[in-house]
């Protein structure tokens, strides 16, 4: 039988590859062995069929005009840079992505975070502060203001935070933390409110948002709960305020996003066109 | 031609010099593209786009035979054409099963013997096309190292220098080519001329 070698031997063979004394064993062999020697012509044949092939005269001259030698050498700084660049715009991309992502991690532990005494909350609401809660902020914190409802109901804890905005003597201080009417119906228990750290309005900006938010509380069940808020001598709610607290981060994101999407679409274009000038 | 002056030429950025060497070896190059790709215009292609890097790179020419020079480069361009076909089969698939009529076919008639009859011409023919047909059907590592071997009639070393293998790699390829291409051609025997198939010596 015919191995891989002996095809190697015969192959190399034919083109007179063989050293002297490799090529008298494969003729010692080729005598006694018929079925090599088939093998042999059969390659030789092969060999004959490939070099029998004409030579195809090329249809043109591939000589060089002097114009495509001057575009030849000419450096090709465009595509270089172009490639650089959407690098930089994919690498920029990738950082907002991952701060964005990062920012939304965060964003949840803030929300969660344990909330502070009221005594804390009264200091901080004695210091005017900025803040316009927008529309957005002034709804959530109406949701989050039910759910302090909820959370505080039958505890009476939150009285003590009526009681020490009172003894603060500010008026802004106690529309941040106003009396909540659960509050009042269950008893005046001492001891410490949980209410969570926030910054505290101004009496304008927190009139302001206090009215968005009572306009949009009208059209929900808990009017009559969030109502007395707001006329309980205070110009606003505690919602608004809070909601600022609620997301830090929310003023920061629409921007960012809109880098992302530059930043997506300033790499995608480059790398079309660093794939269009490649092509050419 | 004083290939060694005309390279140095070239390499000075003479473009006449570099034309020249361009107008001696377009020949071997584009029919070594044209048996690589299987077809006409592809070949071409490669053919031009060999010059070119060639033009770029001369430069870099460190001496040694200056066609298995070109021959690399050739070869590289087929290969990048062939792997862009590979990520594009549909394109490719058909160009590669037949060698295509036209242009081609008439470069082909140009040069043969005017001496032939038409059935003797249309017989060679058939038989360029299934021997090309069962080159197309060689792996690509294959295909080149048999047409660089036997259809360029490159020895084992410029062969070697012309594709970047090792000696030992070149004859295996080859070996293994020329079994497969055997196996191919058993299909079209009747075809092959007769001293084709002679049980002579080890003359080729």
């Amino acid at each position: 039988m015919t191995t891989s070698q002996d095809f190697d031997r015969l192959s190399a063979y034919l083109d007179n590859q063989l050293s002297p004394a490799e090529k008298a064993g494969l003729e010692a062999r080729l005598e006694h062995e018929p079925e090599l020697r088939v093998a042999l012509d059969d390659l030789r044949m092969a060999v004959r069929a490939l070099r029998s092939l004409p030579t195809v005269k090329p249809p043109r001259n591939f000589t060089l005009s002097p114009d495509r030698a001057r575009a030849i050498i000419r450096p090709r700084g465009v595509f270089p840079a172009l490639r650089l660049a959407t690098a930089l715009a994919a690498f920029a991309f990738v950082i907002a992505v991952v701060g964005d992502f990062a920012t939304n991690l965060a964003q949840p532990r803030l929300a969660s975070a344990p909330e502070v005494p009221v005594t804390v909350v009264a200091q901080m609401s004695a210091a005017p502060t900025e803040t316009l809660a927008p529309p957005a902020a002034a709804q959530e914190a109406i949701t989050v203001t039910r759910e302090v409802l909820t959370d505080n109901a039958g505890s009476g804890s939150t009285t003590a935070s009526a009681n020490a905005t009172a003894d603060s003597g500010t008026p802004p201080i106690s529309a941040f933390a106003p009396p909540l009417p659960t509050v009042a119906a269950g008893g005046g228990a001492g001891g410490e409110a949980p209410l969570p750290a926030q910054p505290t309005p101004t009496p304008s900006a927190t009139e302001a948002a206090g009215k968005r938010a009572a306009q949009m509380v009208t059209a929900t069940p808990e009017t009559e709960i969030v109502a007395p808020f707001a006329a309980n001598g205070a110009p606003t709610p505690a919602a608004p305020a809070r909601s600022e607290a609620q997301t830090p981060g929310a003023l920061n994101l629409p921007p960012l996003r809109y880098i992302e999407a530059g930043l997506a679409l300033l790499t995608l274009l480059l790398a079309i066109a660093a794939w269009l000038l490649r092509r050419r | 031609m004083d290939e060694p002056a005309l390279i140095l030429d070239a390499q000075r950025g003479d473009l006449n010099a570099f034309n020249r060497l361009v107008l001696e070896y377009q020949t071997p190059v584009y029919n070594l593209a044209y048996r690589i790709m299987g077809e006409g215009d592809a070949a071409a292609d490669a053919t031009q786009e060999a010059f070119i890097s060639a033009y770029k790179h001369i430069g870099h020419y460190r001496g040694g035979s200056f066609k298995a020079w070109l021959m690399r480069i050739v070869t590289n361009a087929c290969y990048d054409e062939l792997r862009r076909r590979k990520r594009r089969p549909a394109a490719s698939l058909d160009a590669l099963a037949v060698v295509p009529e036209g242009p081609d076919a008439e470069s082909e008639a140009a040069l043969v013997s005017h001496e032939e009859s038409p059935e003797d011409h249309a017989q060679r023919r058939e038989l360029a096309e299934q021997i090309q047909n069962c080159l197309n059907r060689l792996p690509d590592e294959m295909r080149v190292v048999a047409i660089l071997c036997d259809v360029q009639d490159m020895d084992y070393a410029e062969i070697a220098a012309s594709t970047g293998l090792a000696l030992g790699t070149v004859k295996s390829r080859l070996s293994r080519a020329r079994a497969r291409l055997r196996d191919c051609l058993q299909n079209v025997r009747e075809l092959l001329p007769a001293a084709y198939r002679l049980e002579d010596g080890t003359s080729v």
